[in-house]
């Protein structure tokens, strides 16, 4: 076993996953809230485009 | 001028809140099963598990930028814009994926190489790959004419999805550090059933995020058109 495995690699392991976690999580955020904001500015537009 | 198109502008069709909630719940159901489930490797030990997210993220990275060819060819051939939206949602998400994947294998790397990175064959085809797709990102933020945005972001977004072929034959085509292709034949059921679960997974997200991220850019773009209608006061004519 090369000697960067010593414990089996956990420690990278946990790294991995960690960072794995952390970034779909951040991504799943910035996906909820982009469709919201779209959303809302969309409505805003549409109201706005029928009172003009 | 951009041709109109019946329901180009208007807001999108929602993605069922169900498929997010299980997308997630399976994710974490994948992950969790296939750590617990698989011992660890003789040669590898734990590090072997690094295949459950590594290995997913790639696929499903190459399935984005996949999407990303027919969308930008579709784009090309008809010029409907939402096809335009839709390879831009999928190389935002396929990048994203990428990225992963290089530092998922730089994690992996340095345990059994020794090294966080080799200019070899098969991480410098995927690390072209990222940039293309970064370059296509930028190039998106940095034209404001929906149509010339959409005819250069498909000339990159071709041209990125042909390096998909070249990253994945480059273990076979050149000596490389990386070893070949993941087999799901050459694996043991034990590691086989994560891995496949965890792809499952992977694609489920995939497909969530990239329909999420169309979803906002509909409503990006129908906002634009009813805000310029409602300048030009075209519905009051």
């Amino acid at each position: 076993m090369p000697s960067g495995m010593a414990g089996g690699g956990v420690g990278y392991v946990v790294a991995s996953y960690v960072i794995t976690w952390v970034v779909l999580g951040a991504m799943l955020m910035r996906t909820v809230s982009s469709v919201r904001r779209a959303r809302a500015e969309y409505d805003q537009a549409a109201k706005g485009e029928f009172r003009t | 001028m951009f041709p109109a198109h019946p329901n180009q502008f208007g807001p999108p069709k929602p993605a069922p809140a169900w498929l997010g909630w299980l997308a997630f719940l399976f994710f974490v159901f994948a992950q969790v099963f296939s750590v617990v489930t698989s011992p660890a490797d003789a040669m590898m030990g734990h590090l072997q598990k690094n295949m459950y997210v590594h290995v997913p993220a790639a696929w499903v990275a190459f399935g984005a930028f996949g999407v990303v060819l027919v969308a930008s060819l579709y784009f090309l051939w008809r010029d409907d814009e939402r096809a335009d939206l839709l390879a831009a949602s999928s190389a935002e998400v396929g990048s994203l994926f990428c990225g992963l994947t290089l530092v998922l294998g730089m994690l992996w790397g340095r345990p059994t190489w020794g090294v966080w990175w080799s200019w070899d064959a098969r991480l410098t085809t995927t690390l072209v790959l990222f940039l293309i797709f970064v370059g296509y990102l930028a190039l998106r933020s940095f034209v404001e004419d929906p149509h010339r945005r959409g005819q250069w972001s498909a000339a990159v977004g071709i041209l990125g999805a042909i390096n998909v072929p070249i990253v994945w034959m480059s273990v076979q085509w050149w000596r490389t550090l990386h070893q070949i292709q993941s087999n799901p034949r050459g694996l043991s059921p034990v590691y086989l059933r994560g891995l496949l679960l965890n792809v499952a997974a992977f694609t489920l997200l995939t497909i969530w995020f990239i329909w999420r991220r169309y979803e906002a850019a509909r409503y990006e773009r129908a906002a634009e058109h009813a805000a310029q209608a409602a300048a030009l006061g075209g519905y009051n004519a």
